[in-house]
């Protein structure tokens, strides 16, 4: 089993995870939005979400943009596993903290402070997930073939 | 290596720059750089603010307690304005109010809230003492305080072949844990006969009990269905509320009085006494004693906004009562 990755290949799948993760906050915002779920905190609710994602977002479909599908350079497996899987967990946590909240049974005030809060772990996750992206195109290798 | 190869690389440097900008500038992220570390950024401002007690009467005050570290300046609204680091403050809402401090600093700013609910005060009572005649209690407030809803129960529900008000009132007893409505008030009324007031429950849009079904102020989903969640998840999770008095007098209830407030309706129902006075329940039931029934429904747009009366609801009294399990339709349509 080669021990590299098509460069094209790992950020269709990261962009992949990312576009259905983000999207799925994204829709279940804008229907919280038009149901005024967050009272007058609804501005409050999207602060939070848009520098939760977008960031990484828009460098994986800047990436993208730039890379022509044909082209042969790799990434290292390792690399690839674990910019994709830190995403997945990442974007796990961000849907959580919306999703939990019916639970804690949270007055629109209280939903946004668990937001602002939330931000201690999912800013820690973010920054490892910089890193790993920073490796997965840090170790990319042009013209080599896999394995 | 070729003019590709070397896009590529210009490409890389760019995004890999991009992503440390970003990274760096996120809310709340460690930054660790081993070398030549840039002085430590200033500490974020930290606050807490409670309000005790939580709920008080119209009239009366509570405290605010705050707390704050890393703020130059801190702002108490609505109503107080710049405060000092820490301390606390007495107030006097007149209405229910939620609190905001935001601490600014060099650090940046936090907020934190705090909510001091505002009830009525309880109603009128007592509004006579019974006296050697009436010898317990309070009298159901006359004219009935603003309903929704009325309801002529069938007398053959309640009062049909009761020798008096005792028989009438252990039928709306069997009625009432029927409908599993485990905490009730009885009442004398002033003129003759009884009032039976149930405790507030939470429905949903036909009339029906919701989960948490007593509580008005927890909105904690303590019985999973898909349904609940998705409603608590996408909607401004709205609240309807009734309470039902079931009043058996020979009394016409036609003019009603001022509007209630939730909070007086669950005093009324809470807090009054669960038997009859000997003399009321020894009461005989006349052809023209009838069992009325007034449905109070509240309705509140979302978990911080107080509950309205709803006046007249969209739904019918028999949709209400058999909604809450006192009796089936087909019994209240006889």
């Amino acid at each position: 089993m080669s021990n590299r990755v098509p460069v094209p290949v790992g950020q269709r799948r990261l962009a992949t995870a990312w576009f259905v993760g983000s999207g799925l906050v994204f829709l279940l915002l804008v229907v919280q939005s038009l149901n005024e779920h967050y009272g007058d905190k609804t501005s409050e609710a999207w602060g939070w979400f848009l520098p939760t994602v977008m960031p990484t977002l828009t460098l994986i479909t800047g990436a993208i943009a730039v890379t022509r599908p044909e082209s042969p350079a790799t990434v290292g497996r390792f690399a690839y596993h674990l910019s994709f899987w830190l995403s997945v967990f990442y974007l796990v946590l961000v849907i959580a903290t919306i999703m939990y909240q019916p639970f804690a049974g949270l007055k629109p005030s209280e939903m946004i402070e668990f937001m602002r809060t939330s931000n201690l772990w999912l800013g820690a996750v973010q920054t490892l997930l910089g890193i790993s992206l920073g490796v997965f195109f840090g170790t990319r290798k042009s013209g080599g073939s896999a394995g | 290596m070729d003019a590709d190869s070397k896009d590529n690389k210009a490409i890389l440097i760019a995004v890999l720059s991009l992503l440390l900008l970003m990274v760096g500038c996120h809310a709340g992220t460690p930054r660790s750089r081993g070398e030549a570390a840039p002085p430590p950024p200033p500490a974020a401002p930290i606050c807490t603010l409670s309000a005790e007690p939580a709920t008080v009467l119209k009239g009366q005050s509570a405290t605010l307690t705050w707390n704050s570290q890393n703020a130059s300046s801190l702002d108490l609204e609505p109503a107080v304005g710049t405060v000092q680091a820490s301390g606390s403050q007495p107030v006097t809402p007149e209405d229910s109010t939620v609190y905001t401090l935001t601490a600014a600093g060099p650090g940046g700013s936090a907020s934190c809230t705090a909510r001091v609910a505002v009830t009525a005060p309880p109603p009128p009572a007592p509004l006579e003492r019974g006296g050697a005649e009436s010898p317990a209690s309070e009298w159901f407030p006359w004219p009935p305080p603003q309903w929704s809803l009325k309801y002529l129960v069938p007398d053959a529900l309640v009062t049909e072949g009761a020798a008096n008000m005792d028989d009438a009132r252990q039928r709306i007893q069997e009625a009432l844990r029927r409908a599993q409505i485990d905490q009730w008030s009885i009442y004398p009324i002033k003129g003759g006969g009884f009032a039976v007031v149930g405790r507030l429950e939470r429905i949903d849009e036909e009339g029906r009990p919701e989960s948490p079904r007593f509580s008005i102020n927890d909105d904690t989903l303590t019985k999973f269905t898909l349904s609940g969640y998705l409603k608590a998840l996408l909607t401004a999770n709205p609240g309807r509320f009734r309470v039902v008095a079931l009043l058996v007098t020979s009394l016409s209830v036609n003019a009603p009085g001022p509007a209630p407030t939730p909070e007086a309706m669950t005093h009324l129902a809470d807090t009054g006494p669960n038997t009859l006075p000997a003399e009321v329940a020894a009461q005989p039931i006349t052809p023209q004693v009838k069992c009325e029934a007034l449905i109070y429904e509240f309705y509140r747009p979302n978990p911080e906004a107080d509950p309205q009366p709803v006046v007249p609801s969209a739904l019918t009294a028999i949709q209400h009562l058999a909604g809450a399990g006192l009796w089936t339709e087909e019994e209240l349509k006889r």
